[in-house]
């Protein structure tokens, strides 16, 4: 394998290893801050 | 001599016409960035600048940058006026096309070129400063730098440098440029104790989409010719865009604890101006690295001047100075004859010594851009003026500099 598609291949799994981890992502989202932020736009309108 | 090619020409017109719209990309870019009572002043800021270098390239720019080379540092004046540019092509650049066509693809990047700047004095610039500013500045940096870099006899092209499509000539001088603009005109009143959000980022993302798809222009169109050149040209665009917009993105995320919208867009912009001197040199999987490091790299410059409190306002030296910057080392580093013979080898393909070339380039050029810049600011300062008044600031550009206004209340 190019040395240098091993490393591009590694730095985009490295980007998307930090999506995973980063709170605020799909997976770091409870319901109850889905809700609260439903409210807050409710309150707002 | 060879025959004008039909492909090579459409080509190239074409590529002029999507870099033409990288301008009025830029002022949306731009003028979604500022306040909105100064919108209009940094959108005309782009769109007059389209107007004033395209007359000036055609009288005496071109002429400058390209004519017969005087010590390798400057064309004489043969092409003044367009003098003997006609249907004929110019072998010494682009055997295949017309004259004119060459003439006019590369005025599109005389022409972004100042207007990159602006984003470092906008919301406090004085028009008529403004005016006489790009004018010069496009006679004296523009044209020289181009000269050398890209002239046949230009010394630096001599001493073996790399640009496929402008990183030196285009972003290291503009974003040089704007960090002394943002230096000598001091910051914007209130800048560091109140906020000054975008007011349209919706605008900003628009210029963006435009910038994105004129780079395919600027960069693949930089092949002069219908060809394989282009065509890989192309894809390190594209994918140098993308890994650019990623990973400033997840630099802000990590940053900020949020994945910013105008982050990726100025990433997205980070990568292709990083990718731009590399991507007639490099491979498709090199313009993804290059992409990486020019999106971390630009947004951890952008982060070092706002801590600095240097006001470029519209963050041009953090992008598209160290954007270039990367990219012409990068060029040093990823450049392989296997995409182009007539290119060189870089270290990473056993010839070191082509990133010291590129390290000489960009030091040279961002010396040079710095010094005239400086002066010619000083002494626009010293006879008119550079800078709004106070009360004009507080009021708006778009009132006290044009008499109208974007948004009617």
């Amino acid at each position: 394998m190019d040395p240098i598609a091993l490393i591009a291949l590694v730095l985009f799994v490295l980007l998307f290893a930090t999506w995973i981890l980063m709170p605020g992502t799909a997976t770091g989202v409870t319901a109850k801050d889905a809700e609260a932020s439903l409210e807050l736009s409710a309150q707002k309108a | 001599m060879e025959a004008i090619n039909g492909a090579d020409t459409a080509w190239v017109l074409v590529s002029a016409a999507l870099v033409m719209l990288m301008t009025p990309g830029l002022a949306l870019f731009y003028g979604g960035m500022v306040r909105e009572k100064n919108v209009l002043s940094t959108i005309m800021h782009s769109f007059f600048i389209l107007a004033l270098i395209s007359i000036q390239w055609a009288l005496w720019g071109y002429s400058l940058a390209f004519g017969p080379s005087v010590g390798g540092f400057i064309g004489d004046l043969s092409f003044f006026g367009l003098n003997g540019v006609g249907g004929e092509p110019n072998a010494d650049y682009a055997a295949t096309i017309p004259h004119a066509a060459w003439v006019v693809f590369q005025m599109m990047f005389a022409i972004i070129t100042p207007a990159l700047i602006s984003g470092a004095f906008a919301e406090r610039k004085r028009f008529k400063a403004f005016v006489i500013f790009s004018l010069l500045w496009a006679t004296l940096v523009y044209a020289p730098v181009a000269h050398w870099v890209w002239a046949v006899g230009g010394w630096i092209r001599e001493l073996g440098a790399l640009d496929f499509a402008g990183g030196t000539v285009v972003h290291i001088t503009s974003g040089v440029s704007a960090l002394v603009c943002a230096l000598v005109l001091g910051k914007r009143i209130g800048y560091g104790s109140e906020p000054m959000p975008p007011h349209n980022a919706t605008m900003t993302i628009l210029g963006t989409a435009l910038l994105w798809f004129g780079w395919f222009g600027f960069n693949a169109g930089s092949s002069l010719g219908a060809n394989e050149l282009g065509a890989t040209a192309f894809i390190n665009t594209h994918l140098a865009a993308a890994m650019g917009a990623l990973s400033w993105m997840t630099a802000s995320w990590v940053r900020h604890k949020q994945p910013s919208v105008l982050g990726a867009a100025a990433g997205a912009v980070a990568g292709l101006v990083g990718i731009t001197p590399a991507a007639g040199f490099v491979t498709p999987m090199s313009s993804l690295i290059i992409g990486f490091l020019a999106g971390v790299g630009c947004f951890v410059a952008v982060e070092l001047v706002v801590r600095g409190r240097v006001d470029d306002s519209l963050d041009v030296f953090g992008v598209h100075g160290v954007g270039g910057m990367i990219g012409a080392l990068a060029t040093g580093i990823f450049a392989t004859t296997a995409v182009n013979e007539g290119g060189s080898n870089g270290l990473l393909y056993g010839n070191p010594g082509q990133l010291v070339t590129q390290l000489i380039a960009v030091v040279v050029v961002a010396v040079y851009a710095a010094a005239v810049t400086w002066v010619l600011l000083k002494a626009i300062d010293a006879v008119i003026g550079i800078r709004v008044s106070q009360d004009e600031e507080q009021r708006g550009l778009d009132v006290t500099q044009h008499g109208e206004a974007a948004y009617q209340p």
